[in-house]
C-alpha cells in the first residue's frame, strides 16, 4: 500500500535488484567507453558508438535519480510527493535514445554521401605493428557483452515495478549492443575493402532506434500532460487501466471517470458524483493482486451547484 | 565435420593475413606495376628530413618490389593529386591544424625538421588505403627507429 508517497513494499525488492543493476550499467559503461577511447580511429562506427555510449549514461542517471526522490516522500514545498520526478526522468531517457538514433543515422548518411573512405591505421604494441582494427573489433565485442545482459535483466524488472525509465534503459542496452554488431561487421567490411560497410551498417541500426526513441517520446508527453496510463512500452491505453474504468463506471453510475498516471502509479480521478466515504483502493484494483499498489488514489470531484461542472 | 572446421580456420587465418584490404588496391597495383608515385613537398632547406626521406623511400621500394616516381612541388597541388589518386604518397611537414588532415591520412612521422618551426616531416596517403598505410607505417617507424 502506498501511503503518502513513500515505497509501497511489494516494490521494495524489485527496486532494490533495479538500483544495483543501474550502478553495474554506469561502471560498464564508463568502463566501455574507456576502452572505446583508446582504439578510437577515424571510423565512422566507433566515433559514434562511443557518442552513444556516452549518450547511454543518461538513462541510468536519471533512473537513479528519479527513484532517490520517490522514496522521500512529500515535503511542505512539495505536498504531492515526488512521484512525477520519474516521468520527468522518462522523457529526459526518451530524448537520449532518440538523439542516439538521430545522431547515427545523421553521421553515417553524410559518410556515406561525402563518400568518405576511412582511415584505420596500425599502431606498434609490443614491437609489432598491429592494424588498429584488430583492437577495435576486441573493443566492440567487449561493448557488446554487458549491455546485452543488463538489458535483458532490465526488461522484467521493468515490468514488475510498471518503469518506464528502465524500460527506455533497456531499450537503449539494445541500441548499444547492436551498435556494437553493426561496428562488428562494419570494421570487418572495411578490412576488406568496403568502405561503405562501416557506415551502411551503422544506418542500418539507427532507423530501430529512432523508432523506439520516437515511441518512448511519446508516452513519456503522454504522461506529464495527463493523458491515461499507457501499457509498458508501447502508446495503446493500459488493459489494466481500462478495466478499472469499466469497474468504476459501474460504481458510481453517471459520473465521468479520469484516470492519469504519475510515474508508475495511477491516480482515478470521479467526477460528478458525491464522494464516497469508505474506499478500499486495494480491492478496487481489477488486475493482478501483485499490482495493486499502482492504484495510489481515488479523488471525488462533486458536481457544480450550477449543474456543469468547472 | 572435422575437415569443414579445419577448412572453417584456414579460411579465417586466410583471411587475416588479408586484413586490411585498399577499397582502391592501391598496394596491388603498387607491385603489379612494380612502381609507386611520390610527391615530395618542398621546404627551403630541411636536411635531416631529406635525408630520412631517401631511407624511407628506400625501404617502401624494397617492401614493394617497386621503385619510386618521385616529383616535388608545393603541398597544395601535391595533395589534391594525392586525394584524386594520381598520386600514392606525399612525404613532408603538414600541421596538425591544416584542413587536410580530415582528407588524407597523416601517418607516422619520420621526424622532426630542424629549425624554429620544428616541423615534422610526414609521410602522407590517401583515406582509406588501408592496407598500403599499414605498409607505410610499418617503414616509417622503421626509419625513426634506426635514426634514434
Amino acid at each position: 500500500m502506498k501511503g503518502g508517497g513513500t515505497v509501497p513494499d511489494a516494490l521494495r525488492e524489485p527496486m532494490r535488484r533495479a538500483v544495483r543493476l543501474e550502478w553495474f550499467n554506469i561502471a560498464f559503461t564508463i568502463s566501455i567507453i574507456a576502452v572505446m577511447g583508446l582504439v578510437l580511429g577515424n571510423s565512422q562506427t566507433m566515433k559514434t558508438a562511443w557518442i552513444e555510449d556516452t549518450l547511454g549514461l543518461i538513462p541510468p542517471i536519471v533512473f537513479l535519480v528519479a527513484i532517490h526522490f520517490e522514496k522521500k516522500g512529500p515535503t511542505r514545498e512539495f505536498p504531492f510527493g515526488f512521484d512525477r520526478v520519474h516521468g520527468l526522468a522518462f522523457l529526459i531517457a526518451a530524448v537520449a535514445l532518440a538523439g542516439v538514433g538521430g545522431s547515427l543515422l545523421w553521421d553515417s548518411a553524410s559518410a556515406l554521401i561525402a563518400r568518405e573512405h576511412p582511415t584505420v591505421a596500425s599502431i606498434r604494441l609490443f614491437g609489432r605493428d598491429i592494424w588498429l582494427g584488430w583492437l577495435m573489433l576486441a573493443a566492440q565485442v567487449y561493448s557488446i557483452v554487458p549491455p546485452l545482459i543488463i538489458g535483458l535483466k532490465e526488461m522484467p524488472l521493468a515490468r514488475a515495478m510498471q518503469d518506464e525509465v528502465l524500460f527506455t534503459d533497456a531499450k537503449m542496452n539494445k541500441a548499444n549492443w547492436q551498435t556494437g554488431a553493426a561496428g562488428l561487421a562494419g570494421i570487418i567490411g572495411l578490412g576488406l575493402g568496403w568502405w561503405w560497410a562501416d557506415s551502411l551498417a551503422a544506418a542500418f541500426i539507427s532507423v530501430g532506434i529512432i523508432s523506439d526513441g520516437w515511441r518512448a517520446l511519446r508516452i513519456a508527453t503522454a504522461e506529464l500532460i495527463d493523458g491515461v496510463p499507457r501499457d509498458l512500452g508501447t502508446t495503446r491505453c493500459d488493459p489494466e487501466a481500462e478495466l478499472l474504468v469499466e469497474k468504476l463506471q459501474a460504481q458510481y453510475a453517471g459520473a465521468e471517470i479520469r484516470l492519469r498516471e504519475t510515474g508508475r502509479y495511477i491516480r482515478a480521478e470521479v467526477r460528478g458524483v458525491d464522494p464516497d466515504i469508505r474506499q478500499d483502493l486495494e480491492a478496487l484494483w481489477p488486475g493482478e493482486p501483485e499490482r495493486r499498489w499502482r492504484l495510489a488514489q481515488l479523488a471525488f470531484v462533486p458536481p457544480d451547484r450550477d449543474g456543469d461542472e468547472a | 565435420m572435422k575437415w569443414r572446421i579445419a577448412l572453417c580456420a584456414a579460411l579465417a587465418l586466410a583471411a587475416c593475413d588479408r586484413l586490411p584490404t585498399d577499397p582502391d588496391g592501391t598496394l596491388d597495383r603498387i607491385r603489379s606495376e612494380r612502381s609507386f608515385r611520390v610527391g615530395l613537398i618542398a621546404t627551403g632547406n630541411a636536411p635531416i628530413g631529406a635525408q630520412r626521406q631517401r631511407l624511407f623511400l628506400a625501404r617502401v621500394a624494397r617492401a614493394t618490389a617497386a621503385r619510386p616516381i618521385v616529383e616535388t612541388g608545393a603541398s597544395e597541388p601535391l595533395l589534391l593529386d594525392l586525394e584524386d589518386g594520381r598520386l600514392d604518397l606525399v612525404i613532408g611537414p603538414l600541421s596538425s591544424e591544416s584542413p587536410w588532415v580530415e582528407r588524407v591520412a597523416l601517418l607516422e612521422p619520420l621526424g622532426t625538421a630542424p629549425g624554429p618551426h620544428k616541423a615534422v616531416v610526414t609521410p602522407i596517403a590517401r583515406n582509406g588505403e588501408n592496407r598500403w598505410i599499414t605498409l607505410l607505417e610499418r617503414e616509417a617507424r622503421a626509419v625513426a627507429g634506426e635514426a634514434r
